[in-house]
């Protein structure tokens, strides 16, 4: 999916909440990343901006969500579209890092 | 594709408190990734708020030396959904002292400690509250299960059921 149709689905699907957050990555945080679910629930609402990956191995598949957390550091969090069963779209929030 | 299958005593962690909830809905996918719904989060963190309101309202009133942690605060924002300045206007002290606060430079007040407890209730009873106090008139607020209901009121008013 190219970085312009993936971020309008971003955002259609964010205003209708269909959004997953991945179990290993950021409900069981690993320690380092340090945000807890309400937070990483709360930074995807907030103001940030839509990018593509870095990684080639991952274009088109993986997007970022960069923002700021309630110190004022940027965060980045990684976002991957899934369909559900029941066919609809959703994104899942597969991790969130200090950048 | 996200297929949606219930787990039974699923520990959530929580930093006001890990609890354990006897169904939860986790999605799996075809590489086997778990993943919960912002719904099912919701749902898990007002049952990890109303545990820690539960331990902590009578405690927060009658212990003198009541205090809250710079991670228990750094929770109740993330929960009320608010900045550090909205939270600041809602415990009644400036901006500087919640950034203190979150890096533990500085204790939160036992006065300051109580209006928090106050809001993290609200917010639980009426979800969308703290945004509308704070003047979000787009906000709709709704009205919490009425089991949860039922139990803050027990714990704030002594109510009988």
């Amino acid at each position: 999916m190219d970085l312009t149709n993936a971020r309008r689905l971003f955002f259609k699907l964010r205003a209708i909440n269909r959004i997953d957050v991945c179990e290993v990555h950021v409900v069981h945080e690993h320690p380092e990343r340090g945000y807890s679910v309400d937070e990483v629930v709360f930074l995807i609402k907030a103001l940030g901006t839509f990018h593509d990956t870095t990684d080639s191995n991952f274009l088109g598949e993986r997007f970022y969500w960069r923002t700021k957390d309630v110190y004022g550091n940027s965060v980045r969090l990684v976002i991957e579209f899934e369909e559900d069963e029941s066919g609809d779209l959703i994104f899942v929030i597969s991790a969130g890092d200090r950048i | 594709m996200i297929k949606r299958i219930l787990e039974k005593n699923y520990q959530y962690k929580h930093p006001l408190g890990t609890v354990v909830v006897t169904e939860v809905e986790v999605g799996v996918s075809k590489k086997g990734r778990r993943s919960l719904s912002v719904a099912e989060i919701d749902r898990l963190s007002r049952f990890a708020v109303l545990n820690f309101l539960k331990t902590n309202y009578v405690r927060s009133i009658k212990d003198t030396e009541f205090t809250l942690s710079a991670a228990a605060v750094r929770a109740i924002i993330a929960f009320l959904g608010v900045n550090q300045v909205e939270f600041s206007q809602l415990i009644g002290c400036q901006k500087a002292k919640v950034s203190k606060i979150l890096r533990s430079e500085q204790q939160i007040s036992k006065s300051q400690a109580l209006l928090a407890m106050e809001r993290l209730a609200m917010e639980l009873a009426r979800p969308g509250a703290t945004r509308k106090l704070l003047g979000d008139e787009n906000i709709e607020v709704r009205e919490a299960d009425a089991g949860i209901v039922e139990e803050l009121d027990r714990l704030r008013f002594f109510s009988v059921a």
